[in-house]
């Protein structure tokens, strides 16, 4: 049991108050190791409360500068980062709101080539991007390193999310196979989103990672959790893992590959 | 209008009232359960075993002549002879015994008076203005609003069971002599236009910690008076201080929730109770005597002039007068109340003629002039008062250290010798009317001194190492809707010399009067420095071997000591004597020379400086560290590796011992007790509360916090925090505030799952006992 100071006891308390989480459960926060994968609009949300939370490390992968109009929703950057790398303005927010986490920052875009080295030395893993091909590679490669993650999308007003464990519930590829073809369906940057939304739906994956941590509550597994913010509906569709998962079932991926287009080649 | 009706829910709690009393004396219940019983019915013991005390309730003082007969009649066959005038402006009677409760009781509410609600945590007597209906500066009389609330409040179960007592207040000018302004409820009467209410002033109180009302409402109408106080009598029901009683009343609930939250709460409340409905009320009409036809003035003797002089008022209604009866410590003879009783039902053929008042005098009313030569032996043979100077009778005092275990001096000495001084000075007193000269023996406000022109309160000084009696002066009061103030401390006194201090201060005022409006003015003006500067006169005494009389409280035999003054809720005298050591002690220990002198100096005041908490006054250095060794080194209160430096000449070392004392000081709760102290005690409490055959090693706890200071919630965070480094089965004990902590923190233990094993109360704060998971 790691041995808490005066100030992060006061700084905890709300967390140690809640009957499951607890010391016990802060010491696991404090001792946890979370990749967040862009730092736009989910991954802005989504770090800053694990930061909050005090997630031990925290590490966050972009390969992009802050542009004006990331602003609407990417709430971890201000109007004077504008041309600054999205790693280094997120790693100031996180240190300034909390100096006792660990921040380790990748500027660089994820391919088949560096995502396992990336993910290895992390216990879960948040998808903050904002492209099929991206997310099919994370999901490919959280199967194939057996490292849990937070599935998450968003587009105009709408949001989903699931909560991933490789070998034992459902992946992305279980429920959506293959990404759609090129074109087929716009990515946020260029069909527009309800700013907000990215808020709603990163602090949804940021409550998953901390219930996950601390073994608190149910994590989505097998459950797409899906809304829509002009009508406020919400819905939860279960899930199962498909035994003939091109990734995750029977003989399942030997290796990555990069989707197209390729991810690299990306703006954020 | 003759005083209120008791509503037949009383005559139905007076059965449940006789059926405990026939359980209590045939021993099926026991004193205490009984105790809350006739607490509420304004029944309390005495100081003496099985002799009680029977309060009776007079809405704004209102007694009839035939009543004032029937309450003489008990006192002569059930009590000690007298009836004594409360500060509420209610009765009591003195040394009842047991087997005459149900009489007392009975005859009582044959008279048409009861005891209900006059003692606990009750709505207590409704005070009035004395002058209520009669003033001329009056906006209209509330007396009619006093009875309604009162009957009202008597009627509902809900006035007889809350956090604390409940004082309400009615003044029918803005001279507020009725006192809203330090009740927890206070009116003042105000038009707005044509239509009739009040100002409203709420929280307001004297004690330990005293606090003017806040003014709540500029204007509520009269309909609304019981539908307010109602309201905020629920609300301090469901949120006032049930487990601390000195901290428990209506002006500790607003400090603790604030100001903005309270209002909150009672604005919320109002539209309930006025939904239930019950909270309109039906004013009687206010009394007003017929006209008169003012004859002509009978000549009086010189004695009777004096008199009217001191004594007698015109009223707003033309030809009635009003008569003041001065009493001595409040008390009214049986045979005198029965004489002053024939003698009004003689003179005028109406019962609006007595009121009590909570300055503990008699004011009798509606009297026309030609009532008065009459009136004149009668009063004048009820109360040797009548023939001083009204401003003697009007001195203020508590009992002081002579019967209450708080007091430090007594007031009642000096209130003789004080009146003794006074009355062969060459001193217009009778130009002094109506100036406020109180005196308490401690720091609480018994004696009224915070609202005095002219206050003190008992404190213990010391000269040359040894104890004298002494008191802090306070000037400056007002009181008056929107001007009241409390005085201020602007000096101190010995014991003394207090009497020639307030010749000097009064010589000097009557000097200064024709330039001022009243006493506080002066004060204003820069009168205090001239009080301070006369107080600096006084402040001294000789050394006690020139001349010990300073050092004797009138009408002592001892010499004045603290000795087995325990630790009250009113320690201030001693943190003052304490504070001037602990100041000594810090100017010596700057010092850099380790001459013998000054390391004499710091043993002496270090080993001094907190024997006063022990009750131990020692006087000379040998008494002083063989009290220092018994008290603080034989107790284990200070490490016994000192115990080398307070004998034989004094080492550097002793600078150590010093900071040791100064640390020790530092634990000391408001209880005058030190951290060591209170684990052990608390240990023992806890030993003492386990169930026989548990108390073994098994049972000590494996982890002891003092979370006594720290707040909700954080006081639980850290619980759980000990908790979750110990191992399960294991006792952890932590100390917790009084308030929120206590009722909080246990809860959400066992909320958790962990067993709450004890929780015992230890001075302020409380102790818990938890068996983890």
């Amino acid at each position: 049991m790691r041995d808490f100071s005066e100030e992060e006891l006061e700084r905890y308390s709300r967390h140690i108050l809640l009957a499951d989480v607890g010391v016990e459960g802060q010491d696991k926060i404090c001792a946890a190791r979370v990749l967040v994968v862009g730092a736009g609009g989910l991954g802005s949300p989504v770090a800053y409360y694990l930061a909050a939370a005090g997630v031990g490390t925290i590490g966050i992968v972009d390969g992009d500068v802050v542009d004006l109009s990331n602003l609407q929703r990417q709430i971890l950057h201000g109007t004077a980062e504008v041309g600054v790398p999205k790693v280094e303005s997120a790693r100031r927010k996180m240190a300034a709101l909390n100096p006792g986490v660990q921040i380790e920052t990748w500027q660089t875009m994820l391919c088949a080539e560096n995502i396992l080295d990336i993910v290895a030395p992390y216990d879960f893993v948040i998808d903050g991007t904002d492209n099929f091909a991206a997310k099919f590679l994370i999901n490919d490669a959280c199967v194939l390193a057996k490292k849990p993650y937070s599935h998450g999308g968003i587009l105009r007003f709408d949001g989903q999310t699931m909560t991933v464990k490789p070998g034992e519930s459902a992946c992305y590829a279980c429920v959506f196979h293959e990404p759609p073809p090129a074109g087929a369906v716009p990515a946020c940057s260029s069909a527009g989103v309800l700013g907000a939304v990215a808020g709603m739906l990163g602090t949804i994956q940021a409550a998953e990672a901390l219930k996950f941590i601390t073994g608190a509550g149910t994590p989505l597994f097998d459950t797409l959790l899906s809304f829509n913010a002009k009508t406020m509906d919400f819905r939860k569709t279960k899930l199962k893992r498909n035994p003939r998962c091109r990734v995750c079932g029977g003989e399942g991926i030997a290796r990555l590959r990069d989707y197209q287009p390729p991810v690299c080649d990306l703006k954020g | 209008m003759t005083g209120y009706a008791i509503p037949s829910s009383v005559h139905d709690d007076f059965s449940t009232f006789q059926r405990q009393y026939a359980d209590f004396v045939s021993g099926k219940l026991d004193a205490l359960a009984f105790k809350t019983i006739r607490v509420p019915f304004g029944i309390y013991e005495q100081r003496a075993p099985q002799t009680f005390m029977a309060r009776v309730k007079l809405t704004g003082g209102l007694i009839t002549p035939a009543q004032l007969a029937a309450l003489a009649g008990i006192a002569q066959d059930y009590a000690n002879g007298k009836i004594h005038v409360t500060t509420r402006g209610g009765a009591q009677l003195h040394d009842v015994k047991v087997e005459n409760f149900l009489f007392v009781i009975e005859a009582l509410h044959r008279a048409g008076l009861t005891g209900r609600g006059g003692g606990g945590n009750t709505v207590r007597n409704v005070v009035v203005d004395p002058h209520a209906g009669v003033a001329p500066d009056e906006v209209f009389d509330p007396t009619p609003h006093a009875l309604a609330m009162t009957e009202k409040m008597l009627a509902r179960k809900d006035s007889h069971a809350l956090p604390r007592k409940y004082k309400i207040a009615f003044s029918g000018s803005a001279a507020d002599r009725g006192g809203a302004c330090f009740a927890d409820v206070g009116f003042i009467a105000r038009e707005n236009g044509k239509a009739r209410g009040f100002r409203v002033y709420l929280a307001g109180g004297m004690g330990a910690h005293s606090r003017l009302g806040t003014s709540w409402l500029d204007f509520l109408p009269e309909s609304e008076i019981f539908l307010f106080a109602q309201a905020v009598k629920e609300v301090f029901d469901a949120r006032g201080n049930r487990k601390n009683k000195h901290a428990a009343r209506l002006r500790f609930l607003l400090e603790d929730l604030g100001e903005e939250t309270l209002r909150g709460l009672i604005g919320e409340k109002i539209p309930q109770v006025r939904a239930r409905g019950g909270w309109e009320l039906s004013l009687p009409e206010a009394f007003a005597p017929p006209a008169l036809d003012a004859g002509p003035t009978p000549a009086a003797s010189p004695e009777e002039a004096l008199w009217r002089r001191r004594f007698v008022t015109r009223q707003k209604q033309a030809g009635y007068y009003s008569v003041k009866l001065p009493l001595a410590l409040g008390d009214l003879p049986a045979e005198k109340a029965r004489a002053l009783a024939e003698a009004l039902s003689a003179a005028v053929p109406f019962d609006e003629t007595i009121r009590f008042a909570s300055d503990q005098n008699v004011y009798l009313r509606n009297l026309p002039e030609a009532a008065l030569p009459g009136l004149f032996p009668v009063l004048s043979a009820a109360s040797p008062q009548t023939q001083k100077p009204a401003l003697l009778g009007d001195i203020v005092v508590c009992t002081g250290a002579a019967t209450c275990q708080l007091g430090i001096t007594v007031p009642r000495g000096a209130q003789a010798a004080l009146e003794k001084r006074l009355s062969a000075a060459e001193l217009d007193l009778d130009a002094l009317q109506g100036f406020r000269l109180n005196l308490s023996g401690c720091p609480n406000s018994c004696g009224r001194h915070e609202i005095a022109d002219l206050g003190f309160f008992g404190k213990a000084s010391r000269n040359d190492g040894v104890l004298y009696p002494a008191y802090n002066v306070f000037a400056g009061a007002r009181t008056g809707d929107g001007i009241a103030r409390f005085a201020r401390k602007v000096g101190e006194v010995a014991a003394f010399h207090l009497p020639r201090f307030v010749q000097a201060v009064l010589t000097t005022w009557l000097a200064e009067k024709p330039g001022y409006a009243d006493f506080a003015d002066w004060i204003d003006a820069g009168g205090d420095r001239i009080v301070a500067d006369l107080a600096r006169r006084f402040e001294n005494v000789p050394a006690f071997d020139d001349d010990r009389n300073p050092y004797f409280d009138f009408q002592q035999k001892e010499v004045f000591s603290l000795k087995g003054r325990g630790a009250g809720e009113c320690s201030a005298g001693m943190y003052e004597l304490i504070e001037a050591d602990r100041k000594a002690l810090g100017a010596a220990l700057k010092l850099p020379e380790d001459t013998p002198e000054n390391l004499a100096l710091i043993r002496l005041l270090a080993a001094r400086m907190l024997l006063v908490t022990r009750g131990e006054d020692a006087r000379g250095e040998a008494e002083v560290l063989a009290a220092f060794k018994k008290q603080f080194l034989d107790s284990g209160l200070i490490d016994a590796e000192y115990l080398p430096f307070v004998q034989g000449p004094p080492r550097p070392e002793v600078r150590r011992l010093a900071e040791a004392v100064v640390a020790l000081y530092g634990t000391m709760d408001n209880t005058l007790k030190f951290a060591g102290e209170r684990a052990r005690e608390a240990t023992a409490a806890v030993l003492a509360d386990a169930p026989a055959g548990r108390v073994d090693d098994a049972e000590k706890a494996h982890r002891c916090k003092d979370y006594r200071g720290v707040a909700c919630p954080m006081n639980f965070v850290k619980t759980k925090m000990d908790l979750a480094q110990m191992q399960s089965g294991q006792i952890l004990e932590i100390l917790l505030d009084d308030g929120a902590p206590i009722d909080n923190v246990p809860q959400s233990v066992k909320g958790e799952g962990h067993a709450v094993l004890a929780q015992t109360r230890e001075g302020e704060a409380w102790r818990v006992r938890i068996r983890k998971k």
